[in-house]
């Protein structure tokens, strides 16, 4: 029978989560310009307090919205113990708060996770630890390490958030999980292939900007008709991909459902074909994308804004 | 210990209430719609320093920011 400290030692290293102990084992890294940390749980309900143990010698502090600094630069084992973690504590808002921590080590029963544009803050390990039931990551703008296949993503995921993160995640946009909302990767070291005609039903944005490899192609289905923002540039796509989005934006032009659509599809992506121009019937890309942004024949569909 | 990887170095597209982060690198062309406000980036930090801050101005906008979305 592992010892209380070895449990921790298991719950923070080794990937075990040990809710028998009630109790979640990370990090917090502290940079000179900022030694303060301040995170807020939102809890699903229950009773019981949530008691932080700051690792740094200090008096433990009681709340959901702690605030504290500590002395120095550094890294700081931290615990946080809440009676019946798995099914008290909803989520952690870490903003502004240099989180470290493995996805294994996340207590079973959390359903989200934020610390966005936080640079310090580093979620490593591979997304089949996910535990099952997160609906909500949204680490963009952190140093997070993430691995594995868009396939592991939990049944349930509505935002997965991670740009600018060092993140390197295979797959094709038929495997995002039916229900996700929002599918942000930027800058990372990912490679995604597939058919817009593929996102699931219900997607509003989706950004996969700067990856390792992105290859997309429009497709035969308008996918998701609620699409609000599309962000794909800086992936060094071929010509024929650009003219198979811009055909595929054109085509389904009568069924996108959102007012104000955005798509940017610029940076180092190569130039769509032809001449930013009305022409009935459009024949080339530029000439597509001029009828989606203009409505030139007063169809009355949603135009897009439309970055190339 | 903060960065602000997604609000820098992008313009602004503003539009039926919705406020957007375009990353328009060199070359790039954006087709906007009637109605449609872009704002490039400099101009967007300048108007952001008259009005107290880039929260400040987008409330006094009346816009919805999208850029986390």
């Amino acid at each position: 029978m592992p010892t209380p400290q070895m449990r921790r030692h298991m719950s923070q290293w080794g990937g075990v989560v040990d809710n028998s102990a009630n109790e979640w084992n990370f990090q917090f890294v502290t940079t000179g310009g900022d030694l303060t940390v301040t995170p807020v749980i939102t809890r699903h309900g229950g009773a019981g307090t949530a008691t932080w143990i700051w690792g740094d010698g200090s008096p433990n502090s009681v709340g959901d919205a702690p605030n504290h600094t500590y002395p120095g630069v550094g890294t700081y084992n931290v615990t946080l113990q809440i009676t019946d973690i798995d099914t008290a504590l909803d989520g952690i808002n870490f903003a502004g708060d240099g989180l470290v921590c493995t996805l294994a080590s996340l207590p079973r029963g959390m359903t989200w996770l934020e610390a966005f544009n936080e640079g310090d803050c580093v979620v490593s390990g591979a997304l089949a630890n996910m535990p099952a039931g997160m609906t909500r990551v949204v680490l963009g703008g952190t140093s997070s390490t993430f691995t594995g296949a868009l396939t592991d993503l939990p049944v349930g995921m509505t935002w997965f958030n991670l740009g600018a993160t060092s993140v390197a995640l295979t797959g094709q946009i038929a495997d995002l999980p039916a229900g996700i909302i929002y599918f942000i990767l930027r800058q990372t070291l990912s490679t995604i292939s597939g058919a817009l005609a593929n996102m699931p039903v219900g997607m509003q944005t989706m950004a996969l900007y700067s990856m390792t490899s992105l290859s997309l192609t429009g497709g035969a289905a308008v996918g998701a008709a609620g699409i609000r923002s599309l962000t794909i540039q800086d992936n060094a796509m071929a010509q024929v991909q650009m003219e198979s989005i811009a055909l595929w934006g054109y085509t389904y032009r009568a069924s996108f459902t959102f007012g104000a659509p955005s798509m940017n599809m610029g940076g180092t992506n190569d130039n769509p074909g032809g001449v930013y121009q009305d022409a009935s019937p459009p024949t080339t890309a530029l000439e597509r994308v001029f009828k989606v942004v203009n409505d030139p024949d007063a169809e009355g569909f949603n135009k897009w804004a439309w970055t190339y | 210990m903060g960065v602000d990887i997604l609000m820098a170095s992008h313009d602004i597209l503003i539009r039926s209430g919705w406020l957007w982060a375009l990353d328009r690198s060199d070359g790039d062309v954006t087709g906007l719609p009637e109605g449609a406000s872009l704002i490039l980036e400099n101009d967007w930090k300048q108007m952001c320093e008259a009005a107290g801050g880039e929260k400040a101005l987008i409330a006094a906008l009346g816009a919805e920011d999208m850029r986390d979305e």
